[in-house]
């Protein structure tokens, strides 16, 4: 290989790992501009690169860089964001196209991960999702069993159902044992749990912490030197301090957060910090991803769409999960498709007897700084793990579906009914909202109007 | 506001499934296609994603008797095009020749990752153990390569040769079967 050759390789490497500066690059493509052989090595690099990404990467997304939003008034970054953005919005598609045309690896997938161990070992729960998830180099994908052992989780999020209806959002790095259907032991990483009242007592050990579970959603963390936080998001649960006989549990209450660890004998109080549960939290809460400027509201009790404000992001709350409504739900869409409006008589309905979980999709374009009242649009993408049954925007079906699913004793704001682009209209600064043929992902694009608030109800199908 | 009397209108102009999944089966085409005309992988993935919400909204102008491909990779030029006019840099209007001049030829290119993807699966079961775990590591999880020349005692320049030398027996193990191929 010449020294040109090997200097445009190295280039074209650097300009591959996105290292180049804006004068390497113009380097680059003058290079590449002027040379047959120069451009024919820039683009067969290009193209094995991307097959070996698209290859390697098993088409799950990895969490990217979020820059934390310039507004003080916002909290975290986007949960998490996907490597190819459109493939994780029909990622269930994309999933049956890698397996038709064999694109993936049988090095990778023939190798059995420590999660799923013999047969004849009783399956204590099943990975329901696995988002960028590997144990090792070996992918962990939904669908395995899980049996007891340890489970090592190098990087990305699961989530495993337990037969008793517990479900736990686990976030690498992570090292955790599952014991029993009712028992786990957080070595290190980040979990957070959705106990339902058949798995109440459920309990997550740590090193420094004894967690049971009372009726409840929260989040454990422990960090490398064995200090466990434990935060309730709702209900309650009883924290004991491991290694000392002294102490009666302490209960905690959501909203509250306490602190285990090895300076302190006592279980103490500390600040109620969601923020090391952001990621695993919408896992819990049936969302499979977000990107864009779409995220999940914080989790715990005081987080809601009357009092929460976000303006540069469209914010997911949850509402009622589970619930059966004995009457129809008239809703906008039912079907995949691009949202146009549609006289009230005309809306589909959902029939009654259908169990639905519901979630509220908001935008507080709230006026602010130098310019207050600028408009820009603000975009994203949403998969939930379960279908979605139908989605509601238009004013009066909100208010009609508020009073169904909205959160008691929780005073909405009241919304503006977004403006979707008329056949033919090609003006800019119309808002869309697009159901996938996955019927899971939702496309969103909001206008920021200034002191006006933006509102999407999405109703999931629930696990009966 | 009020509620217009418009009529609902839809995705689909082949069916909305089979639109979506035309879209679903191009991105890694697109993506090599729209990363060649830019050279920077992140803006990459930011017009990726701008033309694939172009590509949804505009279903309805697509043609069933039109090329998809042609006309995502036309919606993914402009997009391009439109990225660079939005940067306002003077540079970028050499950079902006270069995308029209380049735009054919990357077609070609991005139409050959296909073929790629699949035939990569059997070069790198030749491959030894210890190259997949890299490789995987590189390009799977996307370890840096400081990471791991670290992780492997190596300096990031020789873990770069190392690197280099996969791909290039990769490349020539596809090559080679584009050939058989071709040939059979």
């Amino acid at each position: 290989m010449s020294n040109d050759e090997r200097s445009l390789t190295v280039l074209i490497q650097e300009m591959l790992d996105g290292v180049l500066d804006d004068n390497q690059r113009a380097d680059l493509l003058k290079r590449v501009e002027s040379n047959d052989a120069a451009r024919k090595l820039y683009l067969d690099q290009i193209a094995t690169h991307t097959a070996l990404q698209a290859a390697l990467a098993d088409c799950l997304p990895r969490r990217v860089g979020t820059s934390k939003p310039d507004s003080a008034k916002t909290r975290s970054p986007v949960i998490v964001s996907s490597r190819w953005p459109a493939v994780a919005a029909i990622a269930s598609i994309a999933a049956t196209i890698m397996l038709v045309s064999g694109i993936g690896y049988r090095w990778i997938s023939s190798q059995t991960p420590r999660i799923a161990q013999s047969v004849a070992t009783p399956q204590l729960a099943i990975v329901t999702q696995a988002v960028g998830a590997y144990d090792g180099d070996v992918a962990i994908r939904a669908g395995q069993q899980v049996t007891p052992g340890q489970l090592s989780l190098d990087r990305g999020l699961v989530r495993l159902d337990f037969i008793n209806g517990a479900s736990l959002a686990v976030e690498g790095p992570a090292e955790i044992e599952v014991v029993d259907e009712m028992r786990v032991v957080l070595l290190q990483g980040v979990v957070t749990a959705r106990i339902p009242e058949s798995a109440i007592d459920f309990v997550v050990d740590t090193e420094t912490a004894h967690v049971v579970d009372l009726g409840t959603a929260f989040g454990v963390a422990v960090a490398n030197d064995g200090t466990t936080d434990v935060c309730v998001f709702e209900g309650e649960v009883s924290v004991s301090r491991k290694g000392s006989t002294s102490n009666q549990p302490t209960r905690v209450r959501e909203g509250q957060a306490v602190r285990a660890s090895e300076q302190s004998p006592t279980i103490d109080s500390t600040d109620y910090e969601v923020a090391p549960f952001e990621n695993a939290w919408p896992v819990n809460s049936g969302v499979l991803q977000t990107t864009g400027s779409i995220r999940f509201v914080s989790p715990g009790p005081d987080f809601h769409p009357g009092n929460y404000e976000d303006n540069e992001h469209i914010v997911v709350f949850p509402e009622l999960s589970g619930f059966i409504p004995d009457e129809a739900i008239r809703v906008d869409m039912v079907d995949p498709g691009e949202y146009a409006k549609s006289p009230y008589g005309q809306k589909p309905e959902l029939p009654p007897g259908q169990r639905l979980t519901s979630y509220l999709l908001q935008l507080d374009a709230y006026p602010e700084g130098k310019n207050p009242n600028r408009r820009r649009g603000v975009r994203g993408q949403i998969t939930f793990a379960n279908p979605i049954a139908g989605v509601i925007t238009m004013n009066r079906l909100l208010k009609e579906s508020e009073t169904i699913f909205g959160l008691p004793d929780v005073r909405y704001p009241v919304p503006r009914t977004i403006e979707p682009r008329p056949v033919g209209d090609q003006r800019p600064g119309f808002d869309s909202l697009i159901l996938a043929a996955d019927r899971r992902t939702l496309f969103i694009e909001l206008q920021e109007n200034p002191g006006q608030l933006d509102q999407v109800r999405v109703l999931i199908e629930a696990d009966q | 506001m009020t509620e217009s009397e418009t009529g609902p209108h839809c995705v689909p102009s082949m069916t909305s499934d089979q639109y979506i999944l035309a879209i679903t089966a191009i991105q890694n085409r697109l993506y090599a296609y729209i990363l060649s005309l830019l050279a920077d992988p992140v803006a990459a993935q930011d017009v990726l994603q701008e033309t694939n919400l172009v590509l949804i909204r505009k279903a309805d102008d697509f043609q069933i008797d039109a090329s998809f491909e042609s006309w995502a990779y036309n919606t993914a030029r402009f997009q391009v095009l439109a990225h660079l006019r939005n940067r306002k840099r003077d540079r970028l209007v050499l950079h902006e020749a270069f995308a029209e001049k380049l735009a054919p030829v990357a077609e070609v290119m991005a139409e050959e990752t296909q073929r790629k993807i699949q035939l990569l699966g059997g070069c790198v079961e030749r491959l030894s153990d210890e190259h997949k775990t890299l490789l995987q590591k590189r390009y799977g999880t996307e370890t840096s390569i400081a990471a791991l020349a670290a992780d492997r005692g190596k300096t990031a320049s020789a873990m770069k040769q190392v690197l280099y030398r996969i791909r290039h027996l990769l490349a020539e193990c596809v090559e080679k079967r584009l050939q058989k191929g071709a040939a059979g």
